[in-house]
Order: C-alpha cells, then structure tokens, then sequence
C-alpha cells in the first residue's frame, strides 16, 4: 500500500507532475526518521552512521524497484539527502547541548589514518560551513548535500540537478576543497 | 571575502588546477596582483586540494553517543535555556535528565527537564504533550506541580516547572511499608490531584511511584502531566498514547516496574480514562501499605495475567490492624471491570480524605487524652506512628452531617496531631470569631518597623491571602459532626480543635501571632512558623497551601487577638525569636519582655493603613488583599 503509493508519487513526479512531491515529502521523511531514530538509539559507543545506508533502507521499504528506473532512484535518493541533512544536524544539534563542546558527532575521515591527519570536524561545524558555501555557490552546496548526505554518485547527482558530469566533478571539487580548507582553519584556530 | 571576490575565487581555482603546481604562482602573481584577500585565499585552496584526499567522498558519521551519561551532565552546568541557569543535575527521569536551575528573570529556583532529542521531531507529540501539560498545570491544583515554561534552545526542548524539594514516594517506599495513616495522606492528596485533573478531562496514564513527589512538609506533588505517551520506545500496545513513560536503556526489571502499575484496560491496549489513573493509584496505595506491588510476575506476559486475573492477596493477611475500610476502598481502586471503580476522582478523594480524618481523630484519642489539660503549644504526638495505636475498625465513627468539604479543599491533613490547649486562644463556652479586619501595610525598605511608606500606597505591589478555619467539634473528648471549614464568623464550641488554613498567589513568609487576653498583661505566642510544619520555616511558596497542625480552644475567658503576618521577604524580628521561643519548655510563648515589647512595637507599627478582608459568598473562606511588601491582618477572637 504505501509501498505502491510512493512508487506511483515518485513516477508522478518524475513524469513531470510537481504536485506529487509535496505527497511525497512527507512519506520519505517520517520512514526516514523512523529509520534515523531507531538507529541512534541504540546508542552505542563509536557507532558509526552512514547517512545513505538510511536512506537505501528507506529506498528498499517504500519503493518498488521493478516499477522504477535509475533516475526515479536518483530522484529519490535527491530528496532523500535534503531530508538526511536535516535529520543528522538535528540530532548533532542536541548532542552538541548534551554535552557541550561538542565533537561527539566527528566526520571520520576514511583517508585520515593514511595520510596521517586526524581531522576531526563535527557536523555542525560542516553544516554551517555548507550554508556559507551555499551563499555564494548555492549549487556547489546541493551536490555536496546530494553525494554526502544522500549518497548519490556524480552520472546521479548530474541526472538531479540537470547538469553535466563533468560540471559536477569540478564543482565537486571546489566544494570539497573548499569546506575542507574552511573546517580546517576553524578547527586549528580552536586548537590554537 | 566579498561577493564578488568569492565568485572569482572558484574560476581562478579551476583555471590554476589546470596548471602545472610550478606554474601556479605566476598565474596567482598576475589574477590577484592588486588584492592579497584573494590572492591568499586561492593558494591555501589550492594547497588543500592535495591535503583534502577523499573528504566527504565516503559519508560516514561517526557516533560517540554519550548522551545522557555523567559526563554529558556535568558539562550543562552553567548553560542557559532561555532564561533558566543550569545549577546542577537532579536525578533522570523516564523522560530525560531533570537539573536544578535558576530563572535569572525572576530569580526563583525551579527544575529544568530536558526532552530527548527524539520528541523534537515528533511535532504532534509534542503538541500534545504541550496541551495537555498546560491544561494540568491550569487547575493550578496544590498537588500538581506547576509548570512555568515549555521551551526550546538549540534544539532541545525543556519544561521549567516548579522545583518540589523532597523525595520520591519510590525513594520513601524503599524503606519499607508506610504506616496506613501516612500513606492514606499520599494517597488522598494524589487522588485530589488527579480529580483536579479528571474534572478537566485529562487522564494521567502513569500514575506511579516515581512520578509522585512527597515534599519535605508533606505536601504531595503529581509530576509529568501529559509525558505519559510522549515516549518514542516501542509501546506495548498497538496505541501509543496507552503505554507509559519505559525508561530507556534500563534493565528490564526498571521497565517491569512500569508495566505493575498498569490498569487491565491499559494492558489490552483500550482506550484510558481516569478509571485508569483510579487502578494505578490503587496500586501505588497497595505498595506503600504493604511494601510489595499487587501484582507481580517475572515476565511481562506473567505480569500482565497477574492483572487480568489474580486478586491481590487481602491487607489484613499482610499487616495487623488494617482497617477494613481500606480494604473496601482497594476493592474498589482495583476493579477489574473498570465500571465498578469510582465514578467520580472526586468521590474518591472525598473517600480517603473521610477515612484518613477517621483513623487520625482514632488515634489521637486514643494516644493521649493525657496531657489534655496542660501543654500548650502546638507540639508532635508524643512517639512514632499514631497508626499503630489506632483502635481497630470496629470502633463506631462518629455521626457525620453531611456537610462536606469542596472536592478542591486544599487542606493539607498532618499525620502529627497537634495541640494548642491552654493557652492563648483560650476562651469560655463559646466563641465568636469576630474579624476586626484591619490591615496594614508597611514596606520593608527600612528594617524600622515606624518607617512610613514613601511610595503612594497605590503604586505598591499588591498582595493577598486566603485564610480560613477547619474546625473538629469534640464532645466528651470525641469528636462530633464532622470538620467543617470556616471563614471565622461561626460560633464555636469550647474544646473544638482548629487548624489554620492559608494559601497566597505570591510566595513570602507567614507569622501567626496570638496576643493573650489584655487583663494579664500582655502577652504574645508565635503560632506559626510552628516546629512541627513546614520544617519550621516561616516561607510560603506561592499557591502551597499552608495548614497548621491541629488547636484547641480552651476555657479560659478573655479576648484573643490573631496576627496574620505576610511578607515578601522574612522579618528578622520574629526570625530571630524562633531559637528562643520554638521549644518544647517555651511552647511558643514569648517569655521575655524584651522580646515582647519587640512584637508590641511590630505590630503597632504595622497597623497604620488599611487592607480589605471579605468572606466569600459561602462563609468558606476569607480574602485579604492590599499593596506592599508586607501585609498585616488582625483576626480578633471574642467569646463569651
């Protein structure tokens, strides 16, 4: 039941009728609180939160994939990322007033070990630093929301916004560089 | 950096990324030649391109949750939401961590409870919950712990509600079974709360142990009007609103003692109404008697049929000397056809209350008809529990009128009898309570007791109070008719016992003082603050209904004067005669003369301008209000 209605919403919508989405919305966000939720409350120490595993399970449970193409999935994914984005800072929101200062809600850098950096930024900081991006490259912020909180590849991510491949990889590019150099100086300046 | 300059800043990085990493600074050297900002911006860019590796390219959020831990709680001391200050950590709650806090506007204490993160996101929950905590708050009962604000910051969504100094009935029943006379008293005050609530349509649903506050003048407080169903855990049942506020996190012998209190109804997941709230009083008044819940089970499912289906094993098997009556009102508070409960919360209370006063007179008279003649300032029973001294149920209670009290009579019973005998407010064979209702006000701003307002007297703040009289006729030592409640015109009858009833909108310090018959010279006693009540403090929070312990008028004839003293803040004159004066040799008595010319001057300096006192429509009550810091009511006591 829900399943079929979310397919046939995001099919509607892809289809061209915008009116679908505000149905949609809804649906996607409370499943992926529900799963958001469910997951941080299990509370265990160093537990590690992939945003898009969220929202692939949520993929998995609301949408019927024979019916869909991989541009409805990109589309799903999209909207997904908005919704994560919001969740995640939510919930680092509270964390941080739990215990102030902070930093419980670190990035782990995959690459950090191998490089011998140990960055850690939390996702608060990332989130604020994302909406300055976003003041002067706004579409710079949405590929960055895309491919982090929603997981989308770049061919996804290009599908979404209706840009090229190669426009994502260098926005993508500038827009790493840039929240990395931006997290970075913040960081180094607290530690000083 | 500008606009303009962060719009040129991502073509010139794309444009020197290009380059080879030898070419760059020339590029730099002739883009950014007349602006360092930039210049210096697009290098660092183009350092950290190399540095930045994979950032971002495998989302992954790591989670050190510790939320809720001591460690999270120790680094909120100090923080602010909103207004309120964080002091320090109370105790946790089913419902988040609860800290003591400051309200730096107003500058009171109060308790701070901060929601988990999991109901900010459940808008309609926590609606509800708003709307409902308000609503209870509203009856602004004594027994329900007022709530001042519902807020968020940060995210974080906390109630500052009243800060209730005391113990939970858990803590207190830990220690073992309650004496029958005391956990009556919980019991009724609860039951009181909760009829307050019902008669505005709102059902607790989880009416335990660890959500009733027992203060340390024994004053009962219903805590988390409305929190009941605000908790995210999986419920029991398929209606979330049913299932009760399960800790998380805890070991599941804590849940189990959730699930204990839990009405038949709730456990097949019906619908709850204050019939419910009935059935876990019951079970909360079962456990403070005996010490052990009705119904128990080492599962849930074991648990449950418990409630479905056993019958909790009967009091008198279990304690010696349980009155009958009490039996019977268990009966009925644990029905398991929810029809056969009480109709009404107010009944109910009115039934306790009924037989709470029953089994305290029966104690009373039976403890000592001894010192009736002599002590006389108002002091405990002499030795533990009156209860175990009470006769068994047999004997006949007295006749009753049917006059009754209004179901929200804020009367606070006192376990301790009390008596004030001989003494001060002795008269002949009866009484007439006459209000000579003048009132003074005086402001504070000099510890000068002669100072005279500077400020017009309209400009002052207002002030006022409720007082009123519950009165026990006795005959022969026995009580006759029952307690009735009086503004202070009725005439009464020598021997009668009386407590002094009080409660305020603001919150300051009261002083009762009675000053003696003219003709023996003069002569004062401090009736309140009393050893035996409110710790012995004369402060008053703001809507805490205070009563004193129990009085007697005696025989002597004469004219009796009663001081009602309210103040905002404390006055040091009658602060510094409590050591003397509240002791078991002086009773209250002012023995030194310097102490009393002290007083004399007090009050005659008090008296200079005027209050207005009214009894309401009933002869129930009486009502004095005027402006300033202090206000003074003479409640003269003329008998023949």
């Amino acid at each position: 039941m829900a399943e079929e209605g979310i397919t046939q919403l995001l099919l509607q919508w892809s289809g061209g009728d915008r009116t679908a989405l505000d149905r949609l919305l809804p649906l996607v966000y409370s499943e992926l609180r529900r799963l958001a939720q469910s997951y941080l409350r299990r509370r265990q120490p160093n537990l590690s939160l992939e945003p898009t595993l969220l929202v692939h399970e949520a993929y998995l449970k609301l949408v019927n994939q024979e019916q869909v193409s991989w541009q409805n999935r990109a589309q799903f994914f999209g909207l997904s990322a908005k919704i994560m984005r919001d969740l995640m800072v939510d919930h680092a929101r509270h964390a941080r007033a739990a215990k102030r200062g902070g930093g419980n809600y670190s990035l782990s850098l995959s690459e950090a070990d191998r490089v011998g950096q140990s960055l850690n930024l939390d996702l608060l900081a990332l989130n604020e630093a994302m909406e300055e991006l976003a003041s002067f490259k706004p579409r710079h912020c949405q590929i960055v929301e895309l491919r982090f909180f929603g997981g989308l590849t770049i061919e996804e991510t290009a599908e979404v916004l209706a840009i090229s491949h190669a426009t994502v990889e260098r926005d993508w590019n500038f827009a790493r560089t840039w929240l990395y150099r931006h997290l970075k100086s913040i960081s180094d300046s607290e530690q000083n | 950096m500008t606009p303009e300059q962060l719009q040129k800043l991502s073509g010139l990085y794309h444009a020197a990324l290009e380059l080879e990493p030898q070419q760059r600074e020339a590029f730099l050297q002739k883009h950014c030649s007349d602006d360092d900002e930039l210049r210096r911006e697009l290098s660092q860019l183009l350092a950290a391109n190399e540095e930045a590796g994979t950032f971002l390219m495998k989302p992954s959020v790591k989670l050190n949750s510790e939320i809720g831990s001591k460690q999270s709680d120790a680094s909120l001391i100090g923080r602010a939401f909103g207004h309120y200050r964080i002091v320090s950590h109370l105790g946790a709650g089913g419902m988040g961590e609860v800290y003591l806090a400051t309200d730096e506007k107003l500058g009171r204490k109060l308790a701070l409870k901060l929601l988990p993160a999991e109901f900010a996101n459940d808008r309609e929950r926590l609606r509800r919950f708003v709307t409902e905590a308000k609503s209870a708050s509203a009856t602004a009962h004594p027994n329900i712990v007022t709530i001042h604000d519902i807020g968020e910051t940060d995210g974080i969504h906390y109630i500052a509600q009243e800060f209730v100094e005391g113990e939970t009935l858990r803590n207190r029943i830990e220690q073992g079974p309650i004496p029958p006379l005391e956990a009556l008293n919980i019991a009724q005050q609860t039951a009181n709360a909760l009829a307050a609530a019902h008669a505005v349509g709102i059902v607790h649903r989880d009416i335990k142990p660890e959500n009733i506050m027992l203060r340390h003048d024994g004053f009962v407080k219903l805590l988390d009007f409305g929190l009941a169903g605000m908790n995210p855990t999986e419920a029991m049942s398929g209606d979330q609103s049913n299932s009760p506020t399960l800790p998380k996190n805890t070991a599941p012998g804590v849940i189990m003692g959730t699930v204990n209190y839990m009405s038949p109804e709730q456990t097949r997941g019906h619908k709850l109404d204050f019939r419910s709230d009935q059935w876990s009083l019951g079970v909360v008044l079962y456990e403070m008697l005996v010490g052990e819940r009705p119904f128990q089970g080492e599962s849930m499912p074991d648990i449950f049929v418990a409630i479905l289906e056993r019958q909790p094993i009967p009091l008198a098997e279990l304690l010696d000397d349980a009155p009958a009556q009490l039996q019977q009102i268990l009966d009925k508070l644990l029905a398991k056809n929810r029809e056969q409960r009480y109709q009404s919360s107010a009944q109910l209370a009115e039934e306790l209350k009924r037989l709470h006063r029953r089994l305290e007179l029966d104690a009373e008279r039976n403890a000592d008809e001894v010192s009736e003649s002599a002590t006389l300032f108002i002091q405990p029973k002499p030795t533990a529990s009156p209860v175990t001294a009470a006769p068994p149920p047999t004997a006949e209670p007295p006749t009753f009128s049917t006059q009754s009290l209004p179901a929200d009579a804020m009367t606070k019973e006192l376990a301790q009898v009390t008596r004030l005998s001989r003494v001060t407010i002795g008269l002949a064979a009866f009484l007439i309570v006459g209000l000579i209702a003048v009132a003074v006000w005086w402001t504070m701003q000099s510890k000068t007791p002669a100072t005279v307002p500077a400020i017009p007297a309209e400009q002052l703040p207002e002030r006022s109070f409720n007082y009123w009289l519950t009165v026990q006729m006795m005959r022969d030592g026995k009580p006759y008719r029952e307690e009735f409640q009086s503004a202070g015109k009725e005439r009464y009858e020598s021997g009668s016992k009386f407590r002094f009833n009080f409660i305020s909108p603001q919150s300051g310090y009261l002083y009762l003082i009675n000053e003696g018959p003219a003709e023996n010279g003069i002569s004062f006693w401090l009736l309140f603050p009393m050893p035996t009540v409110n710790e012995a403090s004369a402060k008053i929070e703001a809507n805490q209904a205070m009563t004193t312990g129990r009085m007697t008028f005696n025989e002597n004839t004469g004219d009796e004067k009663l001081w009602i003293i309210w103040a905002a803040q404390a006055i040091n004159e009658l602060e510094n005669l409590k050591a003397d004066v509240l002791t078991p040799q002086a009773q209250g008595e002012l023995r030194n003369p310097q102490q009393r010319d002290t007083v004399r001057r007090l009050l005659t300096s008090l008296s200079q301008s005027k209050s207005e006192a009214e009894e309401d429509r009933h002869n129930l009550k009486t009502a004095v209000t005027g402006r300033g810091d202090t206000l003074i009511h003479l409640v003269e006591l003329k008998h023949h």
